[in-house]
């Protein structure tokens, strides 16, 4: 059924800036802690190069093509301190703060994809 | 639900940190020329953080801080003082190595980490409060 379909294309996106703030926080909490290496998330859309070159359509055999997924990974480069630690606080604040708008533009468009199949369920 | 208390954690983690750096800090300033009951110099003391990679919450992107343990430094500063009751044979005096502009310029590094963790802990409990209100 392809009811949910709008909200299954924004769900992935809602839990990479969920990840990504939980990330943040903890570059935030390590700030002081020696050799800490700074993390963010990768934001992997779609594996599209998995697709087959169909050459009848009859024959098709369907491509499990994996949806987005993300990787957490440690950035190494930045301004290293004394203590080996390349967490710039000021960087991740400013991400920390565009993070929580891109969060709730993606709940908003959920909130209002939900109203949308609310108001042509009741026909109001 | 779970998953949220635990981004609360981490934040709180480096709140605790960075109030047990701040604390060693006042300590450390109260007693810059302070001796010990047994006459010997109060030894500076130093946080040392440690990032806990736990692997269940670090798939989830969360890396709490821990306060490993708060070490005593054995630096001592000799100072050519012989009227002074704790002076050694040849006149020196072995005080405290505390460098009070070292120690107040950590004091800020500490108070801004602080407000950080606390900006974050607030940028989350905002994302949480608006993805309720949204299904109200």
């Amino acid at each position: 059924m392809g009811l949910f379909k709008g909200i299954d294309e924004v769900l992935p996106y809602l839990d990479y800036s969920w990840l990504r703030q939980k990330v943040i926080l903890s570059n935030v909490a390590n700030a002081d802690t020696p050799y800490y290496q700074q993390m963010d998330v990768k934001f992997v859309p779609f594996e599209n190069e998995l697709a087959l070159k169909i050459t009848n359509p009859k024959k098709q055999i369907q491509p499990v093509i994996p949806g987005p997924h993300f990787d957490i990974v440690q950035q190494e480069n930045g301004l290293i301190g004394n203590d080996r630690n390349n967490v710039s606080i000021e960087e991740q604040m400013a991400q920390a703060n565009a993070n929580k708008i891109a969060y709730e533009v993606y709940m908003k468009m959920i909130a209002d994809n939900v109203s949308e199949l609310n108001t042509a369920i009741k026909g109001q | 639900m779970l998953d949220l208390f635990n981004a609360f954690d981490v934040s709180a983690s480096g709140m605790y940190a960075e109030r047990i750096r701040m604390n060693t800090i006042a300590s450390n300033l109260a007693n810059y020329e302070s001796y010990k009951e047994d006459g010997t110099p109060y030894q500076k003391l130093e946080p040392v953080f440690q990032a806990v990679y736990n692997k269940s919450l670090l798939s989830d992107g969360l890396v709490p801080v821990n306060v490993n343990e708060i070490r005593k430094s054995n630096d001592f500063k000799l100072i050519y003082d012989p009227s002074n009751p704790h002076a050694n044979a040849q006149g020196y005096v072995e005080q405290p190595n505390i460098n009070i502009t070292t120690e107040m310029v950590d004091m800020i590094t500490a108070t801004q980490s602080y407000q950080a963790n606390l900006s974050a802990f607030n940028m989350t409990r905002d994302i949480a409060q608006f993805t309720i209100n949204n299904w109200t």
